[in-house]
């Protein structure tokens, strides 16, 4: 899949002390979400982080499986108490996760204060996943 | 006595004529004009008994040769001098066990002299060289009528006529049980093949049972004729069998049958080239009929699966109009991750439920997932009147350790109330329905949730809506809102697009909504690739006043 001219995705892992990031770029679907996952879960196995960000910046579509990729290293992460965030989301993902009511399972970075490594003594917001209830909505009719 | 110097004539031919013959490697018999053998070399008196000098052609050589011989001196024309080339053709014929080519020269005073030379070992090269010919063509064509066609009648019906053509007077393929009865197909050589079902214990066949089990290979084996069981010949076989063999055919893991190989008494029995060609024709014939099998199988299970999982037809229940559509992605697969029922209420003051949603992924998994969540859903029918904990059950019911598809849905209970339709509506992680007023306006439902089968705890928060007579609410899945198209051809329809068009449809009934949503969403995507689109409208009827007084006062109504 990788060895395609043009990569339908590509996952950028840039390890640090305590916390892996994933730059996902590119299309996540049906194809290419399995790719996803098995870095995912090869990063969280491999360096054992505190947090975990995806970095969706380049990603430019998202489909079902993509949400259920999210939602499976979502399960892993919450399984290995790690934080998992998700970076500079696009408009249409934020969109995707407010209607399929997932967004509060992931902590938001907001594009401009990305921190690189340390969250030692993070103090903002509940550590994830351990709440499912319903973020606010206002109704649009 | 010949005259001295005729004599010396012979003398000076014959000598070291004779001499060269009883050296040459080959046979040499020279006769006259009258057929009369003059001389013979041993080579030749060896080959044929009672070719001496002094005998009849006719009477000692074999016909073909004192035939040619009998010709040549006919109509070969005699050389007036022992060193012109007189031509004669060469003739073929055997000898015993033995092919000869005989080479014929003219000799002295019109005799003809024969070299005869042995090509058997030619003849036999040849003629194997065009049986493997023959036998590449056959396999050739074999696999090509074989593989025409993924129908296991087809496949097993051309698998008896090849064999019965190429192979034997007749053949018969017999295919593994299913239930008690084996399916069978029965040919003879240039006959149209026939098929049947049998009862029989196939074991009484010696061979049989082993070669339908297919694992481990056994090779052909030949069995006597008198223990045929009657189905085992073919209709129009007639006259007394000779032999028979019984060859496994070989599949893809699968037994794929067995080829049953009938020769009448006049032919002859296999040979060992024979049989080698019947296994190869055999593994050709097996790997269509398992190939055939396979296919049926999975288009048995697709079929079956899809009987259940096609979208409903929908109508009027309990004073409500339904309309559905529903496009596939793909034409070939017209069961996708998209689905919707009605399960209409009891009576006309239960409110029958509504289901519309979409399954992550594609394919089979997701028909199944669908088929999982549409059975669920019908089940707990009992307590749709909590949308919250029809969620929790069926979430319960979808969660999976292994993966985390999941799906989104709305929930719509719908109850006419005199000519308003009251509806709660619930999406769990799904688009949210919309409402078309009478007056054009397009509102979304105020319902919100997480989607189902992914995540240990689900919430929802439903709304309660009225329909007035002639308003619909619709229920549709992103398929919809996210076909790609449009004039620069990588636009989505969106939101917004959806909603003017729904603008535009106040008033109209369910289903002329449904199909003009559905056709304008197809003109967007021109011919664009798109996911599953699914809609239904539930539609509150217009209704006829019967005793209406001023137009403003309930009157009775119909509907």
């Amino acid at each position: 899949m990788t060895a395609l001219p043009h990569p339908l995705i590509t996952v950028a892992v840039e390890a640090g002390p305590r916390t892996v990031r994933l730059r996902i770029g590119g299309d996540l679907d049906y194809d290419t979400s399995g790719e996803l996952a098995a870095k995912a879960e090869a990063c969280l196995g491999a360096h054992g982080p505190d947090d975990l960000h995806l970095d969706c910046a380049d990603l430019r579509v998202c489909d079902s499986m993509g949400v259920s990729t999210l939602l499976l290293i979502h399960r892993s992460c919450a399984a290995r108490g790690v934080r998992l965030h998700l970076d500079a989301p696009p408009p249409f993902l934020e969109r995707i996760l407010a209607v399929t009511g997932i967004r509060h399972l992931f902590e938001t970075t907001a594009a401009d204060e990305q921190p690189e490594q340390a969250h030692a003594d993070e103090g903002s917001g509940p550590a994830a996943p351990a709440m499912y209830g319903l973020p606010p909505r206002t109704p649009s009719g | 006595m010949a005259p001295p110097k005729e004599s010396s004539t012979t003398i000076i031919h014959e000598q070291p004529a004779s001499g060269a013959w009883v050296a040459a490697p080959y046979p040499v018999v020279v006769a006259d004009g009258s057929g009369t053998v003059v001389e013979v070399n041993a080579a030749a008196a060896f080959l044929m008994d009672g070719v001496v000098p002094g005998a009849g052609m006719t009477d000692v050589a074999p016909s073909w040769l004192a035939e040619a011989h009998a010709d040549a001196v006919v109509g070969g024309a005699v050389p007036r001098s022992p060193g012109e080339a007189g031509v004669l053709p060469s003739v073929r014929g055997h000898i015993g066990d033995h092919s000869f080519e005989a080479h014929p020269s003219w000799g002295r005073d019109g005799q003809v002299v024969w070299w005869l030379v042995d090509d058997t070992g030619q003849r036999l090269a040849e003629a194997a060289l065009s049986t493997e010919r023959e036998r590449a063509t056959f396999l050739a064509e074999a696999s090509n009528v074989l593989m025409a066609s993924l129908n296991t009648e087809r496949c097993m019906l051309a698998t008896a006529r090849l064999a019965a053509r190429y192979l034997a007077d007749a053949a018969v393929v017999v295919a593994p049980a299913s239930g008690r009865t084996m399916p069978v197909a029965h040919a003879v050589a240039g006959q149209e093949a026939t098929r049947a079902l049998v009862a029989d214990d196939p074991s009484l066949v010696p061979g049989l049972s082993e070669a339908l089990q297919g694992f481990p290979p056994v090779p052909s084996r030949w069995i006597d004729p008198v223990t045929l069981p009657g189905w085992m010949l073919p209709e129009g076989f007639t006259g007394p069998i000779g032999s028979v063999a019984v060859t496994p055919l070989p599949g893809h893991g699968v037994p794929a049958g067995a080829l049953i190989l009938l020769r009448s008494n006049g032919r002859a029995e296999f040979s060992e080239s024979e049989e080698l060609f019947a296994r190869q024709f055999a593994a050709r014939a097996g790997a269509a009929l398992s190939a055939a099998r396979l296919y049926a199988e999975q288009s048995d299970i697709t079929r079956t699966l899809m009987r259940d999982l096609l979208p409903p037809d929908l109508h009027r229940v309990n004073g409500v109009e339904f309309a559905g559509g529903y496009q596939p992605a793909g034409a070939r697969e017209p069961v996708g991750g998209d689905f919707y029922d009605v399960h209409p209420g009891g009576t006309e003051s239960e409110p029958s439920l509504v289901v519309l949603g979409d399954v992550c992924g594609k394919g089979l998994d997701a028909a199944v997932l669908t088929g999982k969540i549409r059975n669920t859903v019908q089940a707990l029918t009992p307590m749709a009147d909590d949308h919250q904990k029809m969620l929790r059950l069926l979430n319960g019911a979808l969660l999976n350790s292994h993966h985390t598809r999941f799906a989104t849905l709305v929930l719509a209970s719908v109850l006419r109330t005199e000519s308003q339709v009251r509806l709660r509506l619930t999406s769990a992680g799904h688009p949210a329905p919309l409402v078309v007023r009478n007056d054009g306006r397009v509102e979304e439902a105020a319902t919100h949730g997480t989607l189902v089968g992914a995540l240990p705890h689900v919430e929802a928060r439903s709304v309660e809506v009225h329909l007035q007579p002639g308003e619909t609410c619709l229920l549709y899945t992103d398929g919809v809102t996210e076909a790609r198209g449009g004039p620069l051809g990588n636009e989505l329809f969106g939101e917004e697009r959806l909603a003017r068009a729904l603008s535009g449809c106040a008033g109209l009934p369910g289903a002329a909504v449904v199909e003009r949503i559905q056709m304008l969403a197809s003109q967007w995507l021109r011919d664009g690739r798109h996911d599953d689109m699914a809609l239904v409208a539930i539609t509150a009827p217009r209704t006829t006043h019967l005793s209406a007084v001023n137009g403003h006062t309930r009157g009775r109504y119909t509907a």
